[in-house]
């Protein structure tokens, strides 16, 4: 009798356990987001800076509870690989991010030429790929290995505008402060799209009232010399200067050439870079210089939630480091990525991207610079371009501003 | 493409010639004294254009001023390395020598890069973007200066060479270390002084470097590259035909800077050098050993 009651009590106990044990809530949920950036190497400063931005985005999803998709929440971890600024070690980030990490979204390379190793990848193992720096060519500038957003590519999507949807909007402000400037000489980085933007400029200047001289001035990236680059540029006698394409040094150290050889005029360039660091390259004196860019001499202008960027970047990371605007530029995309996966109620790539694609209402997005919407449907054939504010940073006579916000619609 | 624009660019390249005969000057010297090929002179001048722009901006003084104390630090660090690290180890050969010196680089960068990172550097000044029109050309006036300062230093260095005891020495223990020694030159010690010499020119070219141009970690290879193409280009052991090297240098690369662009001005120069080597095997300046 007591063997029986015994036996029917550990069977009774055998069964319960599992049921009263089992928990009342579903284990914590994580989403894995992949970001790869030059972590290394001489721009290195730029893509640490952009680690930093992600860094404190996901930070500040994580500390208030996680990333709400639903009922859900879910915490973020976030994986961020160097690339190097070679392809093939952007490949095989991309790889170890997706393959082995299972991530589903991929924020980067912060390189054009990247982008196009990185997707295929991506594209296999079903993650959305991010860009969440410049491009320095959109769609709408057709070329061999045009690395945009285009309807051939999907999960891809862009967070950023890119050099010639943004150079219309310098044009314009040069106008309005350099009304005297009516001769254009062109220069920049050897680079692909660079022939297609001085044709591009040859079409749209002169109904401006404006005209291009000389010819387009191609710089090796690691140049080390800008006089004799300088000297053929000013030998066409123009009266301002426009950069479409620039490495973070090429527009300082022009600007100190063509200064050094007597020339007056504005030097303007339409490659997202901070224009103090530019000055700095320059000699620290620089004048009638602009561009888009967001100068950190120059917080208090920018909006409080850039500000509160930066504030908390100096509690996190060392001041020293604090050299560049890129970091603002990596929490921005960072954070779109993730409103849009709060809006689309789910972490699936595919669902994400239609979202992102039905994001066209002014507002239906939130950036450091104001309200956004996606577009990009007439000019790259699919709507998957952030619409947002910037700014056109200036420096003159060596003090750097963010003189103006300007809206980027890409139609 | 104007007469004028190609005089232009001649002009600031035979003034940028003489920025780079300030820098492969130290290199020279080393290869002609000691037969060794100092790969780490990319990394001394990097040292040189760091310790001047921090020293100068602590001390809030001209970049000018800062070199003096920067060639004295550089001065006591090429004395010591030859003296504890080039000299036992040349006594074994050159390719240990070229070796420990191809070590010394990748510590320095290293080094370099830990300490002050991947940022982008410049030595400023008031005067250093400034251009002066001289017959209707602008010259900057960090050429002018380079140009000044390589010819006072290229002849110091011949005048120390030929007039001075040390110099005579060293040019002795050049041609034949074991006679010198048994005449009563301590080799080792010229080596050690000859050495601490380009080092401390260094210095000041690490500061025209810094304050022409910029520098980050990396950049001692792109000089001292050019410094090797110039010490073959003047003849090896040449402290005249460095200065003849760079200026042609130079020149070449303004003139074909301006008529073909930048992006071709490295391999004009390239190839006219090949072109000066075929017609003369040892150089401008050089004799054949």
């Amino acid at each position: 009798m007591k063997k029986a009651l015994f036996s029917v009590l550990l069977i009774a106990t055998l069964i319960a356990v599992p049921i009263f044990a089992a928990p009342s809530v579903a284990a914590e949920k994580t989403v894995v987001i992949g970001a790869i950036g030059f972590l290394t190497g001489p721009a290195s400063a730029g893509g640490m800076a952009a680690k930093a931005g992600w860094e404190l985005a996901v930070d500040k999803y994580n500390k208030a509870g996680g990333l709400k998709i639903g009922s859900d929440t879910y915490k973020i971890k976030l994986i961020v690989e160097d690339d190097a600024m070679s392809a093939d070690q952007a490949a095989t980030a991309a790889t170890k991010l997706v393959k082995s990490e299972g991530a589903k979204f991929i924020v980067g390379p912060l390189t054009d030429g990247l982008k196009n190793a990185v997707y295929p990848i991506c594209r296999k193992g079903g993650a959305l790929m991010a860009a969440v720096d410049g491009m320095n060519a959109s769609r709408a500038l057709s070329y061999e290995g045009n690395a945009d957003v285009a309807p051939d590519k999907p999960l891809f999507v862009r967070m950023h505008w890119a050099n010639d949807e943004i150079y219309p909007q310098l044009f314009d402000y040069l106008q309005e402060h350099y009304p005297q400037v009516k001769k254009i000489a062109v220069c920049g980085v050897v680079e692909k799209s660079e022939d297609l933007f001085f044709t591009d400029l040859g079409k749209k200047l002169p109904p401006m009232g404006l005209q291009i001289v000389g010819n387009l001035e191609l710089i090796a990236p690691d140049a080390s010399d800008y006089v004799p680059a300088a000297t053929r540029v000013l030998s066409a006698k123009p009266d301002g200067i426009f950069i479409p394409i620039s490495t973070p040094v090429l527009w300082g150290f022009m600007v100190k050439a063509v200064r050094e050889l007597g020339f007056k005029g504005p030097i303007f360039c339409s490659t997202h870079l901070d224009v103090d660091f530019t000055s700095t390259i320059a000699g620290g004196n620089a004048t009638d210089i602009f561009g888009v860019g967001i100068t950190l001499k120059d917080m208090e202008s920018l909006s409080k939630a850039a500000q509160e960027v930066k504030a908390e970047y100096l509690k996190k990371y060392p001041a020293k480091d604090l050299i560049s605007d890129v970091f603002l530029v990596g929490y921005n995309g960072m954070w779109v990525l993730l409103q849009t996966m709060e809006k689309a109620k789910s972490v699936d790539p595919e669902t994400v991207l239609k979202t992102y694609e039905g994001l066209t209402k002014k507002g239906d997005l939130q950036t450091l610079w104001g309200p956004a919407y996606v577009g990009g449907k007439k000019t790259l054939s699919v709507n998957r371009a952030l619409c947002y504010p910037y700014i056109i940073d200036t420096c003159m006579n060596g003090v750097s501003k963010n003189a103006k916000t300007i809206f980027v619609s890409v139609p | 493409m104007s007469f004028f624009t190609i005089t232009a660019g001649a002009l600031n390249g035979l003034l940028l010639g003489g920025l780079y005969a300030v820098t492969a000057l130290g290199f020279s010297m080393i290869f002609g004294v000691m037969g060794l090929m100092n790969v780490v002179h990319g990394e001394l001048l990097v040292l040189g254009a760091y310790l001047c722009f921090f020293i100068s901006r602590a001390l809030g003084i001209d970049p000018f001023v800062a070199t003096l104390i920067v060639a004295a630090i550089l001065f006591a660090v090429g004395y010591l390395l030859q003296s504890f690290v080039f000299s036992p180890v040349m006594e074994r050969g050159v390719e240990p020598a070229l070796l420990t010196a191809f070590g010394l680089s990748i510590i320095a960068q290293s080094l370099f890069l830990f300490y002050w990172t991947t940022n982008t550097r410049s030595i400023n000044t008031g005067y250093s973007p400034v251009g002066l029109k001289i017959l209707g050309i602008y010259l900057p006036v960090m050429y002018l200066i380079s140009f000044g300062l390589a010819l006072v230093l290229v002849a110091g260095v011949h005048l120390f060479m030929t007039k001075t005891y040390l110099g005579k020495a060293t040019r002795a223990a050049t041609q034949d270390p074991d006679t010198a020694q048994v005449m009563g030159v301590n080799v080792r010690r010229v080596y050690a002084f000859t050495y601490a010499l380009a080092a401390a020119i260094a210095a000041l070219g690490g500061t025209l470097i810094g304050m022409t141009f910029s520098f980050v970690p990396s950049s001692g290879l792109t000089w001292l590259l050019k410094g090797f193409v110039i010490v073959v280009l003047g003849g090896m052991g040449s402290i005249v035909g460095t200065l003849a090297g760079a200026l042609l240098l130079g020149v070449v690369e303004g003139v074909g800077g301006a008529i073909m662009g930048t992006g071709y001005h490295d391999l004009i120069g390239l190839v006219i050098i090949l072109l000066v080597l075929v017609a003369r095997p040892t150089g401008l300046l050089g004799s054949a050993k």
